[in-house]
């Protein structure tokens, strides 16, 4: 393509410039354009010596006009008809505004959903060779406990499959201590080939191998580190206090861009560790068999032509008793942007949609341009121009008001993308922000070129002109094809509007589906998370949390207060197998102190709440999703679930919550009493407070005095939470909620530009008609019936389609079936009235024409 | 005799324009390695402003035809396409001619420094 470029520069160059200095000059350019080159990329590096030889062209100009021969070349030509197609663009101000802001829209929203996609779809992750990486997991059966177990070592001398294998941990967030205070790190731990998996050069910084001492750890920064340890000069090397009582010591910091490759990559990773020799896979064992089991996530660089479904067959071990683990790997793209993907290629489906409405609208708006310019056409061609020449006359026009319309677009998508930061969902922007790149400018100047393509439509409509139309009586000619133009472009308008208004009803509905549903919780409740150092277990957590409830408490405006083990309304579950009824069972627990259920709302079904006498083997509660899955909707009180071989007597029965996301079911849960947590992990504080709510800072404080080196990791609502659960789906039905209208919108212009059209085109006829005594429904009839018709064709097919393509959104869908009959009439009756006011509108102006208006068209 | 000389062929020589004294002050400063690029990203450089590589190589053209530049082609290279680079070099007429342009452009300046202030 670059080769292409320059050698057309170079044919025109040499044409445009006087002999002795043409040589030199391309010389010049050529030199420096490799050094563009390597400095902003190719594309740039294109777009400037594009534009640096219009500049030499332009300045030799008055120079070649004095030299030069008549005979034009092709490409003067060109450049004559890109002057000429500017010069009439500009002489019809409003219609060129109309046209250059539809095909803006259109070109600005599909490159912004395409900007939005483009990390997630084409973009290779920013690794070396990022299509040899694979993800590994290991999930252990459940049954006799696995004789031999997987090792990190084994797997890397597996050189058949691999050329390097690595793992990691996510940490708890730590608290580093800084000259000018201490700030929170989320830090992950990672094995010592986990650089050489990933390709990033090994010399950043001191060497990572653990220090002579043995006291000091090496920690690496990456760009998500705060600014206060990355910006501190000579952070390398530097020693940063960890209070909870070892040193870190900065060796390095890792070059921007670094993402890190794991799924929850969303949570930046300030820093990195190295991973003690910690088993990639842990198994707890009870009476021979296995009651739960751990593993590490595993990063390999797969060997050249081994696929990670042939990893995932040969490192799998299935023994013939049952026991055994399984291992599964997929691709590391894969897996960092499962969550997305869907997503993003939605949001470019529906930009493309939207491009093609405005297409089709600017295609309409065109026909009608070249409509009432017939009878330029019929007299150029009078004196002599060919139909060719008059052909290329349009195109060259509609190629202007393209790179207008591009131009637009991209300053459109420049806007949106600056806007819409705080309304991604974080997923989004896990692989860097979007932005203006210049795939995203390519992208936008290929849908600049394909509603080109619609542009060829009215150059036709100017190529059937003939000298004849100068006597014509009544200036548009060749009435049939322009119809026929207009009403299959009008057609297709309505038939995408109603394909996205009819997504966006099913999106919609299914919004207030899961915003209807209540979620068992009392909305209100703050909840805290808190992040607590690893050694803190047992007692000494178990008095801090009991420290904590009570400071908390204190607060003013604090009503109650809970705390329950782990996070709340979050990814993250603690699930574990019980023995009940007979049979092993797999469960959600869930520790809480006896005032939670009180706290959260959650009702008591039957039976009690917690005592301060209740103990973790004493008793627990369920919920109703265990009632139902577990006991065939029977009272479980009494009952006894046998945890590790003690049995725990069921004292309650609680609602079901929806406490891991408003949009996923509740599952089957228990309730146990928190009491001397035996692992480090997140403590969940609930506060029920009036209308006066306490600050984050007085919480901050209460938590700090209660447990100094605990850190709080999030505070907010029950309902903040679980709108955050639900981002990808409202950020979903905003974008097609807002398409939907765009279209709509765009659609309805078109269909009232036909009517306004089909007044002024046959005003004379409905005057005279007015005169002989047609009433107003016949004159409506008449001049609404082409937009009714190509609406309703257009709303048919998209009604069709909308029930095929609607399955589309199944995985995005709340309570609510694909083909729901009741969306798609919503849709089908928004369409017919808004269409019907569209139309009915500029028909008033004909119902209204007096018969001397027939005396005043010439 | 010189003095007569000078002020004839001067004045017979066309006016310079602005950017003409400047195309010739930048090849007066680069000496050897004076071609289009060199002159353009020196001019850009002293006097900040930017200039359009069309501009420098059409007044390059212009100076050389008055006779105040002259050029060579130095050998082509593969890194430019097989193009020869343009040197160029300031005639002694060339350099007359900058010299009268900025003594004209001093006298007119003299007596208005309380309102041009100190240059």
């Amino acid at each position: 393509m670059e080769r292409l470029l320059w050698r057309a520069l170079e044919w025109w160059l040499l044409r445009r410039l006087p002999p002795p200095a043409a040589g030199p000059v391309l010389g010049d350019l050529l030199e420096e354009y490799a050094v563009k080159r390597g400095g902003a990329g190719p594309l740039r590096a294109s777009l400037w010596l594009l534009a640096e030889s219009l500049s030499i062209v332009i300045a030799y100009r008055p120079q070649l006009r004095a030299t030069s021969s008549p005979q034009r070349t092709a490409m003067d030509k060109l450049l004559s008809d890109l002057s000429n197609g500017f010069r009439t663009v500009t002489t019809r101000p409003a219609a060129t505004m109309a046209i250059v802001v539809v095909l803006g829209f259109g070109v600005g929203l599909v490159s912004a959903m395409f900007a939005l996609a483009d990390p997630f779809v084409l973009d290779p992750l920013p690794y070396a060779r990022p299509g040899e990486l694979s993800t590994i997991t290991i999930s252990v059966k459940h049954g006799p406990e696995p004789r031999a177990l997987p090792s990190l070592a084994d797997w890397q001398a597996r050189t058949d499959l691999f050329t390097e294998v690595a793992t990691y941990k996510i940490n708890q967030p730590i608290r580093l201590t800084l000259p000018d205070g201490s700030v929170a790190l989320s830090t992950a731990s990672v094995s010592d080939r986990f650089f050489a998996v990933l390709g990033i050069p090994t010399n950043v910084g001191r060497d990572w191998e653990r220090s002579a001492a043995g006291s000091e750890v090496p920690l690496i920064l990456t760009p998500s580190a705060p600014r206060s340890i990355r910006d501190q000069d000579q952070a390398i090397g530097r020693a940063i206090l960890q209070q909870e009582g070892g040193t870190l010591r900065v060796a390095g910091q890792l070059p921007s861009p670094f993402v890190f490759p794991g799924p929850g990559s969303a949570t930046p990773i300030g820093g990195l560790t190295p991973l003690a020799n910690e088993p990639l896979v842990v198994v707890r064992a009870v009476a021979g068999r296995v009651a739960s089991s751990r593993s590490l996530p595993v990063l390999a660089r797969l060997r050249p032509g081994v696929t990670s479904q042939m990893v995932g067959t040969a490192l799998s071990s299935h023994a013939d008793d049952g026991s055994g683990f399984i291992v599964g790997a997929e691709s590391l793209h894969a897996q960092m942007t499962r969550r997305v993907r869907l997503l993003a290629w939605g949001a470019v489906t529906a930009g493309v949609l939207i491009l093609i409405v405005c297409a089709a609208n600017v295609g309409n708006l065109l026909v009608v341009r070249v409509v009432y310019r017939t009878r330029e056409f019929a007299a150029r061609q009078a004196l002599g121009a060919s139909r060719w020449d008059v052909f290329r006359l349009v195109l060259a026009e509609i190629c202007v008001l393209a790179i207008l319309g591009v131009a637009a677009g991209l300053a459109l998508c420049a806007a949106t993308l600056a806007s819409c930061a705080g309304i991604l969902p974080r997923e989004f922007a896990a692989l860097g922000e979007p932005s203006l790149t210049n795939r995203v400018v390519a992208f936008a100047c290929s849908a600049g070129g394909a509603v080109i393509l619609f542009g060829l439509l009215p150059a036709l409509v100017a190529w059937r002109a003939t000298p004849a139309a100068l006597f014509a009586q009544v200036a548009p000619t060749d009435t049939k094809l322009v119809g026929a133009l207009r009403f299959t472009l009008a057609s297709i308008q309505s038939a995408l509007a109603v394909i996205l208004l009819v997504g966006a009803t099913l999106l919609g509905r299914s919004y207030v589906n899961l915003l209807s549903q209540d979620p068992g919780f009392s909305s209100s409740s703050l909840v805290v998370s808190v992040s607590y150092p690893s050694r803190v277990v047992g007692a000494q957590l178990q008095s801090q949390i009991d420290g904590t409830l009570r400071k908390l408490r204190d607060l003013p405006g604090v009503q109650r207060v809970a705390a329950s083990h782990g996070t709340m309304i979050d990814d993250l579950r603690s699930m574990g197998l019980v023995r009940f009824d007979g049979e092993t069972r797999f469960v959600d627990r869930k520790a809480v102190t006896p005032s939670y259920f009180e706290t959260t709302g959650s009702a008591i079904l039957a039976g009690r709440a917690f005592t301060d006498r209740d103990g973790p083997r004493s008793a627990c509660i369920v919920n109703e999703s265990f009632v139902r899955v577990h006991n065939k909707g029977m009272s479980p009180l009494g009952l006894a679930v046998t945890v590790a071989g003690s049995p725990v007597e069921i004292v309650g029965l609680v609602r079901d919550t929806y406490d891991m996301a408003l949009d996923e079911r509740p599952t089957p849960t228990m309730f146990v009493p928190l009491q001397n947590p035996t692992a480090g992990f997140r403590i969940s504080y609930v506060l029920s407070s009036g209308a006066e709510r306490p600050s984050d800072a007085a919480i901050e404080r209460a938590v700090a005095v209660a447990s100094p080196e605990a850190i709080v990791v999030d505070g907010s609502t029950i309902r903040e939470r679980l709108m955050r659960s639900v981002r990808d789906r409202s950020f979903a039905t905003l974008i097609l909620g807002l398409f939907a209208l765009a279209a709509l919108g765009v659609s309805v212009a078109g269909l009232t530009g036909i009517v306004m059209y089909t007044v002024a085109r046959r005003t004379r006829e409905i005057a005279i008609r007015v005169a002989i005594g047609a009433g107003s429904p016949a004159i409506r009839y008449l001049v609404m019936r082409e937009a009714v018709a190509a609406a309703a064709v257009g709303g048919i097919l998209g009604l069709t389609a909308s029930v095929w393509l609607s399955r589309l959104l199944e995985n995005l869908l709340y309570g609510i079936r694909p083909a729901d009959p009741w969306s798609i009439a919503i849709a089908a009756i928004a369409v017919i009235g808004i269409v019907g006011v569209a139309a009915w509108l500029p028909a008033r102006r004909a119902v209204r024409l007096a018969p001397t208006a027939a005396l005043r068209i010439d | 005799l010189t003095q007569v000389a000078y002020i004839v062929d001067v004045k017979s020589a066309a006016p310079l324009g602005e950017f003409e004294v400047i195309v010739l002050l930048a090849v007066l400063r680069l000496d050897e390695a004076a071609f289009g690029s060199a002159i353009r990203e020196e001019i850009q450089r002293r006097s900040q402003r930017r200039v359009s590589r069309g501009a420098v190589y059409i007044t390059l053209d212009r100076l050389e035809e008055k006779g105040f530049l002259t050029s060579r082609l130095a050998a082509a290279s593969d890194a430019r396409g097989g193009r020869p680079k343009r040197f160029f070099t300031v005639t002694a007429t060339g350099l007359r001619v900058v010299r009268h342009s900025i003594r004209m452009l001093a006298r007119m300046q003299e007596g208005l420094e309380p309102l041009l202030g100190d240059l």
